[in-house]
């Protein structure tokens, strides 16, 4: 399994949608709420600190650009430290690999099917990731290069078709929240979109043929998904108003349905809701590939197929019972998600930087002679 | 996959000696000295079977040398073995030179081979198995009393259909040849359109019983060689009873048996096969069939026609995208159709759905069983239509049309717009250029109709990034099988969905060959400069 | 072994699946709800269309809609209590018109619209009316002709009046609960009524006539304060209010003639720029309009291939409109105090800061406000003609 690569640009999509992920179907809401109309200038600021963090992501993990996360840790921090330490990110990565498929569900549940019970739904999404992680991390970007092309024809067909309804008055006035506030909810959007790319340092640099042009993807990925956010954001406030924004639940789903062009291209938002499910599996295929490689390398389990399926079948459990309502997963993601993500996603790599210049001669030493 | 190579190799190790092996035939295979012995062996062993002709004759100075002829009846030349074989072994070595060679003791069977057969392609023969397979395609074996040696003289012949317009890919312009079942006719068409040395032939005989000739073209230096080792490779692993069509070459050395995708393209058209050839492919040719094999073959070929290429490049690039949403028309068409109708009213535009609803009002069925009633219909038709000899095909037809169309929508068991979605999925199912596509869009097309039953839009989505996954995860010879579009690569995009002037390409397709890319020189003159050109003076 | 347990699994699924699954002709499709209030209690009407008496095919000339009436606690329980009643489940997703009684009107309407925002069916892209004086279930009750769906014609009457003469203003559901809760700004819905003989409206009688007993037409604008209807504009106040806020696509306008008679001014196109500012500390509104039209009509002896009669035309027609407009703003300054013109928003957004002193208290400073208007009407054409034939009119 080792020898699997991926080119630069596989990765940078990957990237995109990892980036997109659930981000455009609840940042929306979730800042419009904090910052009314003021939400898309926090994913602008919140993008820009993201690009800070995945530099330092870049930056790390140059260092061994053999290695995993899950190897890195070790490396560094030495092998039981390094191994409590990789625990925690393969915790998160599997923790919202079920809170993706919460995600996914609770959305189907809420706007097209009703009646089916979410355990199905689970299930049927969960099938394609395990399926999707089994055929291994080459088949996963090929099939992303596919179904990004797709993504984006959808995407940009949405933003043409929305564009008449856009209101000025509605992102008016300008800068009205106070600073503290847009710091404040940039920094949950960092804690969604980016610091959780932390999971894409199993794939990065280890998995990539050229690691010097992925570097430039992961940052231009970062950038391009922030870029599509921005976009849907804006869309958002500018078309439903900041009020109607932060009342919906799934904001963008909402705005799929305002689009009316001439009476005739009208009613497609079951469509858009394609282009969700696709982004959200991306972003779960991801998470879920991060936990069961971080897990197989853990262990020193040398082939990780084994593991998908009772995992899988481990998160289908904990999709179910993960959060109790759709109030408690919004309130849990705001407080408690926002914190676990910032420690596991910017804390430890600081302090990985931190332990890695204090040892680094030490450790040159090791790999040199290794 | 795994479990066929795995029987493959086991079984390699105790199959027959391949007709290479001939040098070092063992004790029980190998000719006996004594013409006789010979005789009643072959006798023996193929049960005195009335189209095997034994005719034995004298030679030799006073024709003291005892010698037989064997032939098969009906696939031998019978003119040439009484003109070049009997005549010169029976009436021109009497009294003439060689008699003298003969005579001297040497080695009678090479001063025959080098002096006296006035025919092409001869060969030694010192074993039973190479002797058998020899005279049973067709050649006249000469065995002589006293050596444990016989030659092979080939000059097989028999009645064959010609070279014919193909029927499975028709073309409005183009070269109307197609293959036959002959191989050396097939290997000689192709020959005809690459006359290039490097244009090679490797030949096989693969099949205990069948002994079916196999050959494999190439164009050395334009073709991976990785890709034709493991041709090779995957060839020789083959060991099976009979070969009676390419497609059990095609069953036995694909990449992924379980998919319903083919990951070998086929075709009966030899214009097909050289444009293939000069891509960097190899092709694969076996006798008894006129439909050759070529490998690797990604997702994008089966939809590109020869004709693209022979019209202009814009009409070209409109026909393929056009044959892709064909395809998703064909795919899609009925279960887009449940999923909207059952699960997302929401979609429809009002009227549409007043409409379809007030004719669904009395329709006994629901909209997914309603679907598979008229997709399994049709699917009856067409393959009645297939199978039913040209005359009846007509009738069937009528039927087909009368019931499906008419009686059933008017009896009020079907509504009217199911008829008109299977007939949309049908007509783009037979867009496709190919064939084998097209057959496994129609499995699917099931799937995702049961998939929509259950699911509505979600299912349909799912079942797509499981198809894409798939289809993502298959490789042709190592080749991705979505290639060139994932993994992406720009040049090749120059002849993948849309296909641009041929100034434009100026090198093969990536990934299938390495070397040897170049198609046209310099780019800089490959387009046609109008200013350049004498203009007939308008008066 | 063990791929074969959960690809069977996954198959399963899909057999035991189809929890969602309604076939068409299990919905009964409702293109227009009505909301009364009646005694405490809601009742709730949904028209619901009979598929096969809109098909031409299987017509057997009685009604092609239907009326269930329920009433319960909340709305939604009276949605559910219609299936005592409907042998099909009530299917919103295509509802046209949302009719709220003028009762419940009165006494507030965000209760009520709850559910219609939260229901995942429903498309909030349908029209809210007002039933005037009557019931929003005597308005159901009405056969209409030419758009045989009553729903339909209420739908696509209020979009052409809307669109042409702009004294109408068809406002969907997400627009009404943006007014109801943005700051500075009050709700207005359009008023549907009933003229003629109720009792034969229900009737195909209604319909076979040249001249239908009872139709369904739109009245003018019914001003809101807070969630509560307080009172209706007359005509020209509802046109000031297109005017004002910008929602005039085309319009026709009489004017006096210079001389006596009358003109008609087809307004093509029409733009309002609203802005708010602070001066000395209180606040103002400048209105600003820029329109464009033609001469649709002359019932005077003007001559219109001289181009200072355009431009007398143009300054008649801006002066009478800044009249209309005074007039509206005056009615609602005065009468209603409600500000349903937005000016408070568009205060907000160019001083957020000095908004937020006076917002709790908006409604008075509403009544005080300075209103600067300015119009500028260009006029091109003057149809196929130039000069009237009324000029050379025998007397």
């Amino acid at each position: 399994m080792q020898n699997v690569k991926i080119n630069s640009s596989q990765f940078l999509i990957l990237v995109i949608l990892f980036t997109v992920g659930t981000s455009i179907l609840t940042i929306p809401s979730a800042l419009a709420a904090d910052t009314d109309q003021d939400a898309w200038i926090t994913v602008i600021i919140g993008t820009g600190i993201g690009l800070l963090v995945i530099w330092l992501y870049t930056t790390i993990a140059l260092w061994f650009p053999s290695l995993t996360y899950v190897q890195l840790n070790e490396k560094v921090f030495g092998k039981w430290v390094g191994k409590v330490l990789s625990l925690l990110v393969i915790i998160m990565a599997f923790l919202y690999t079920a809170s993706l498929l919460y995600y996914s569900g609770t959305f189907l549940n809420i706007h097209v099917m009703p009646n089916t019970p979410l355990v199905a739904l689970n299930i049927l999404m969960m099938g394609i990731i395990v399926m999707g992680v089994r055929l291994g991390l080459e088949t996963i970007a090929r099939s992303a290069e596919i179904l990004f092309f797709v993504f984006l024809i959808l995407f940009l067909s949405l933003v043409v078709l929305i564009a008449p309804g856009i209101q000025i008055e509605n992102i008016q006035p300008v800068f009205e929240a106070e600073a503290k506030k847009i710091i404040k909810s940039s920094i949950f959007y960092v804690a969604v979109a980016s610091s959780n790319a932390v999971v894409l340092l199993m794939v990065f640099p280890a998995f990539i043929n050229k690691v010097k042009h992925a570097k430039k993807s992961f940052i231009i990925g970062n950038l391009i998904g922030g870029i599509v956010i921005i976009i849907v954001t804006f869309l958002c406030i500018s078309v439903l108003g900041p009020e109607k924004t932060a009342r919906e639940i799934y904001a963008s789903y909402e705005l799929t349905k305002r689009i009316n062009v001439g009476d005739f291209i009208q009613r497609i938002e079951a469509v858009s809701s394609t282009l969700w499910i696709i982004s959200v599996y991306f972003k779960a295929v991801l998470y879920f590939y991060a936990s069961v490689l971080g897990i197989a390398q853990l262990l020193n389990i040398k082939d990780y197929r084994p593991l998908t399926l009772p995992l899988g079948m481990i998160a289908v459990f904990l999709s179910i019972i993960i959060y109790p309502s759709i109030s408690y997963q919004v309130n849990w993601d705001e407080t408690t998600g926002t914190y676990f993500s910032l420690f596991v996603g910017v804390v430890l790599p600081l302090l990985l930087a931190v332990v890695y210049g204090v040892r680094k001669k030490s450790l040159k030493k090791d790999s040199g002679s290794s | 996959m795994r479990f066929f190579r795995k029987k493959n190799s086991d079984g390699l190790k105790s199959s027959t000696p391949l007709p290479s092996q001939k040098q070092n035939p063992d004790q029980k295979n190998a000719l006996k000295t004594d013409l006789q012995a010979n005789i009643k062996i072959l006798k023996d062993s193929l049960g005195e079977s009335s189209d095997i002709i034994f005719r034995e004759i004298r030679i030799g100075k006073e024709g003291t040398i005892k010698a037989g002829i064997i032939f098969t009846d009906g696939l031998t030349d019978t003119p040439s073995l009484q003109n070049f074989i009997l005549e010169t072994l029976m009436i021109d070595n009497k009294g003439n030179e060689l008699q003298k060679k003969m005579s001297a003791g040497k080695d009678l069977i090479n001063v025959l081979k080098d002096y006296a057969m006035t025919v092409g392609e001869i060969e030694d023969l010192t074993s039973f198995d190479v002797l058998y397979t020899g005279l049973l395609s067709g050649d006249t074996i000469i065995l002589i009393d006293g050596y444990a040696q016989g030659l092979i003289i080939s000059n097989k012949q028999w009645a064959e259909r010609g070279v014919t317009e193909p029927s499975a890919q028709t073309v409005v312009r183009g070269p109307r040849e197609g293959f036959s079942e002959n191989i050396r006719i097939n290997t000689a068409l192709v020959r005809r359109r690459l006359k290039d040395p490097n244009l090679w032939t490797e030949s096989k005989v693969i099949g205990r019983k069948t002994k079916t000739s196999i050959a494999m073209m190439y164009l050395n230096g334009v073709a991976n060689d990785k890709v034709v080792e493991e041709v090779r490779l995957r060839l020789d692993q083959i060991d099976i009873d009979g070969i009676l069509e390419s497609g059990y070459i095609e069953e036995l050395i694909e990449d992924s048996p379980y998919s319903p995708f083919p990951t070998i393209y086929n075709t009966e058209r030899p214009d097909i096969v050289a444009a293939a050839l000069l891509e960097g492919r190899v092709a694969i040719l076996v006798d008894g069939t006129p439909f050759v094999l070529i490998v690797p073959a990604l997702f994008v070929q089966f939809f590109q026609a020869s004709e693209d290429y022979y019209q202009r490049a814009d009409i070209a690039s409109f026909i393929r995208l056009l044959r892709f949403f064909a395809l998703s028309i064909a795919l899609f068409a009925p279960s887009l159709f449940i999923a909207i109708t059952t699960f997302h009213q929401a979609m429809l535009p009002p009227a549409l759905l007043m409409s379809l609803t007030a004719q669904r009002e009395g329709v006994p069925f629901p909209a997914f069983v309603e679907a598979m009633l008229m997709e399994l219909t049709f699917e009856l038709l067409r393959e009645a239509g297939v199978r039913m000899p040209r005359s009846i095909g007509s009738a069937m037809s009528i039927v087909g049309a009368f019931v499906v169309g008419t009686a059933a929508v008017e009896a009020g068991i079907i509504s009217a717009a199911m008829v008109i979605v299977v007939s949309l999925t049908a007509i783009a199912s037979f867009v496709s250029p190919t064939y084998d596509i097209a057959i496994a869009v129609r499995l699917l097309r099931f799937a995702f109709m049961i998939a929509a039953a259950s699911f509505g839009l979600f299912g349909i989505t799912v079942g797509f990034i499981a198809l894409i996954l798939h289809l993502c995860s298959l490789r042709s010879f190592g080749v991705p099988y979505m290639s060139p579009l994932a993994p992406f690569n720009m040049s090749n995009q120059k002849d993948t969905l849309i296909r641009l002037p041929r100034w434009k390409m100026f090198t093969r397709p990536r990934l299938i060959n390495q070397k040897d890319v170049v198609r046209q020189q310099s780019p800089a003159d490959a387009k046609p400069d109008p200013t350049n050109r004498n203009e007939l003076e308008g008066d | 072994m063990k791929r074969y347990v959960f690809v069977l699994l996954i198959f399963s699924l899909f057999l035991t699946g189809c929890w969602d699954r309604r076939e068409l002709n299990e919905l009964a499709i409702t293109l227009a709800l009505g909301i009364d209030k009646i005694e405490g209690e809601y009742e709730v009407s949904a028209q619901v269309v009979v598929p096969s008496e809109v098909s031409p095919k299987s017509s057997t000339g009685s009604s092609p809609v239907t009326l269930f009436r329920a009433k319960g606690e909340t709305v939604y329980e009276a949605l559910r209590k219609m299936t005592n009643e409907s042998p099909r489940k009530i299917y919103p997703g295509h509802l046209r018109m949302l009719v709220l009684g003028e009762e419940l009107a009165k006494e507030g309407i965000s209760e009520s619209l709850d559910l219609l925002a939260r229901d995942w069916e429903l498309r909030s892209d349908f029209y809210v009316v007002i039933a005037k004086d009557k019931t929003a279930t005597e308005i159901l009750n009405v056969s209409t002709t030419i758009e045989n769906i009553p729903a339909n014609k209420m739908f696509n009457t209020l979009k052409t009046s809307e669109s042409s003469l702009a004294s109408t203003k068809g406002i969907t559901l997400d627009e009404l609960i943006a007014d109801l809760t943005s700051e500075g700004k009050n709700a207005v819905l359009t008023g549907i009524e009933v003229k003629g003989d109720q009792e034969v409206g229900p009737s195909k009688q209604n319909v076979e006539t040249i001249t239908p007993s009872a139709t369904i037409t739109y009245d003018y604008l019914a001003v809101f304060k807070g969630n509560k209807l307080i009172g209706w504009l007359t005509e020209r106040e509802s046109r000031g209010y297109n005017d004002i806020t910008n929602s005039v696509k085309s319009t026709v306008m009489p004017i006096s003639c210079p001389g006596e008679g009358e003109a008609s001014i087809e307004v093509i196109d029409f733009n309002t720029d609203m802005k708010g500012k602070f001066k000395n500390g209180s606040p103002e509104v400048d209105l600003t309009i820029e329109a464009e039209g033609n001469v649709g009509a002359v019932e005077c002896k003007i001559d219109l291939k001289e181009t200072e009669t355009i431009d007398t035309l143009e300054k008649i027609y801006e002066k009478e409109l800044k009249g209309i407009i005074n007039e509206t703003i005056d009615t609602l300054q005065n009468k209603y105090e409600s500000d349903i013109f937005g000016f408070g928003k568009a205060i907000h957004r160019s001083n957020p800061k000095e908004w937020k002193k006076i917002k709790e208290q908006w409604n008075e400073e509403f009544s005080e406000l300075t209103v600067n208007i300015e119009v500028n009407m260009k006029l091109h054409n003057t149809g196929t003609l130039s000069n009237s034939f009324l000029k050379r009119v025998k007397e």
